[in-house]
């Protein structure tokens, strides 16, 4: 069999330690990754990196990812970019909200296999080939 | 805070006397200032609301009968007054009649001398009407000294476990930044490492992990108390969750000899159950570390009137009667420990109890020194808590 397409996630948080534990961690799972520190240049990252999904922090500075993902929902060409958002703040409406809209939310920190895992889960729905 | 205390004690007494007969006026002002008091003769009521307003006595002596403005109309005007109200007001006059005494009572004096006056009554009435009101004043202060000091640390332990929240919150980042990348060190790590690294690792790992698990159950505490932990509620077989709970534990349960008791017919528990399999794990966890070399823990689950119980058992060293309840609170482990005595690990047993009290259930132990511990917890049968219970 061909070697499949790698998916491309790109990763937003401000915690640059999360950022390279996800960056390196996921390469290693067969992930094409992009990390972005600053959630206000998330959506110019999108657009430039056309990922396959976004795994977003909740909990960021000038811009949480709760904005970022509405600013996502809006976008006529990223509105159906899957979200998977990481926290460390989860309260009743978060993720009362989130689950509502068929969102993921997970609490860091999380092992990265785990977080693979869901990834794949999402961009794979039903059971198919295994990637890695 | 400091200007508003009024300055008694150091000062000599301020002493408003108002009557409208000159003679009256200078022999009474005259009398108190020998007895080394500051007096300040009015001959009205106008003049005496005036002389008030100036400066505060500390107390009045007043006549009834004056024209333009009697004593009750002044005395009236001072309790109408927020300020003013306080100064106690003794009556001084010729009139005595009971009807008399009664009105100026009524007009807010505080006690009533007839004329002609014994100027020793009218001191020794002075002297007590002073001292009650500098224990009035001295009262107040303390009051608020007291709520002020009583907001202050409310304050402070708000400040206290917000700062907690924060510190512990703060972790997760870097915390995730060291067990990831651990974890992926491990991920091949026999191509990579050999013997005692390969060890170093796994032990790095593995103590990151248990860190994890203190921060998540220090942060699940603080979310359950503010009863914004939302429950995930399920229905699910209490064998799957015992399992689960002992296979999280990983190599911890060889330490002893564990027995489980699994019971023919499933038990099932209508609960979030990431939660409780926590819950398992740490009492179970508690059980092996806590018990000597060689112990036995017994974990069992039985239906129990309308609900479930579970039971985690150890041959331990037991726990004396008087911590039965306070190893299960916050601030309670705190002080037990200070008395060197461990039953379990960080707040693990907290967590417990509000996982537990989050599904309606209970938790408890009975223990004797010498003999081991049960460590127990009911979940109720019924689904109706999963609203009422977020």
């Amino acid at each position: 069999m061909t070697v499949q397409k790698r998916h491309k996630i790109l990763v937003v948080d401000d915690a640059l330690s999360i950022g390279q534990v996800l960056k390196s961690g996921l390469e290693k799972h067969g992930f094409d990754i992009r990390y972005e520190s600053r959630s206000t240049a998330a959506i110019t990252a999108c657009l430039d990196f056309r990922p396959d999904l976004i795994v977003l922090d909740v909990d960021m500075p000038v811009k949480d990812g709760g904005q970022v993902a509405s600013e996502l929902q809006e976008h006529p060409t990223l509105r159906r970019t899957p979200v998977i958002f990481l926290t460390s703040l989860v309260s009743q409406d978060e993720s009362a909200k989130r689950n509502a809209s068929g969102e993921i939310l997970l609490s860091k920190p999380i092992p990265i296999a785990e977080l693979a895992a869901r990834i794949r889960a999402v961009l794979h729905p039903a059971p198919s080939l295994d990637v890695t | 805070m400091q200007q508003n205390k009024p300055d008694i004690e150091q000062k000599v007494p301020d002493i408003l006397v108002v009557d409208d007969t000159t003679a009256n006026l200078q022999l009474l002002a005259g009398m108190l200032k020998e007895r080394g008091y500051r007096v300040r003769p009015v001959p009205s009521g106008k003049l005496a609301l005036q002389a008030i307003q100036k400066e505060q006595p500390d107390l009045i002596l007043l006549d009834i009968n004056m024209p333009e403005m009697n004593g009750y109309e002044v005395c009236a005007f001072l309790k109408a007054d927020e300020a003013l109200k306080e100064i106690p007001v003794l009556f001084i006059s010729a009139l005595d009649e009971t009807i008399d005494k009664v009105k100026a009572f009524a007009a807010g004096g505080v006690d009533y001398i007839t004329k002609p006056f014994q100027f020793e009554e009218v001191e020794a009435r002075v002297k007590t009407h002073l001292k009650l009101r500098r224990l009035q004043l001295e009262l107040e202060r303390q009051n608020r000294q007291l709520r002020e000091n009583y907001e202050q640390l409310k304050k402070l332990e708000d400040l206290r476990d917000n700062l907690t929240h924060m510190v512990v919150h703060d972790m997760r980042s870097p915390l995730m930044g060291i067990t990831g990348h651990l974890e992926l060190l491990e991920m091949d790590a026999e191509n990579k490492f050999s013997g005692d690294d390969l060890k170093y690792l796994r032990n790095a790992r593995r103590s990151g992990l248990v860190l994890v698990g203190m921060v998540t159950s220090l942060l699940d505490i603080n979310r359950l108390e503010q009863g914004q932990m939302p429950l995930c509620v399920t229905s699910s077989d209490m064998d799957d969750l015992v399992q689960d709970a002992l296979n999280s534990l990983g190599s911890l349960t060889k330490q002893v000899s564990l027995l489980y008791n699994k019971k023919s017919e499933p038990v099932m528990v209508t609960c979030d159950a990431n939660l409780i399999t926590r819950v398992i794990a740490n009492l179970v966890g508690n059980a092996i570390k806590f018990a000597p070399e060689g112990s036995q823990v017994t974990v069992s689950a039985n239906k129990e009137g309308e609900g479930t119980k579970l039971c985690v058992t150890d041959t331990g060293n037991g726990i004396p009667l008087e911590y039965h309840g306070k190893i299960f609170e916050k601030f309670g482990q705190v002080e037990t420990r200070q008395h060197r005595q461990r039953y379990s690990t960080g707040l693990g047993l907290t967590f417990c109890k509000l996982a537990v009290e989050a599904h309606g259930g209970n938790i408890g132990v009975e223990s004797e020194v010498g003999r081991g511990s049960t460590f127990w917890f009911t979940l109720p049968l019924s689904n109706d808590r999963t609203e009422d219970s977020k």
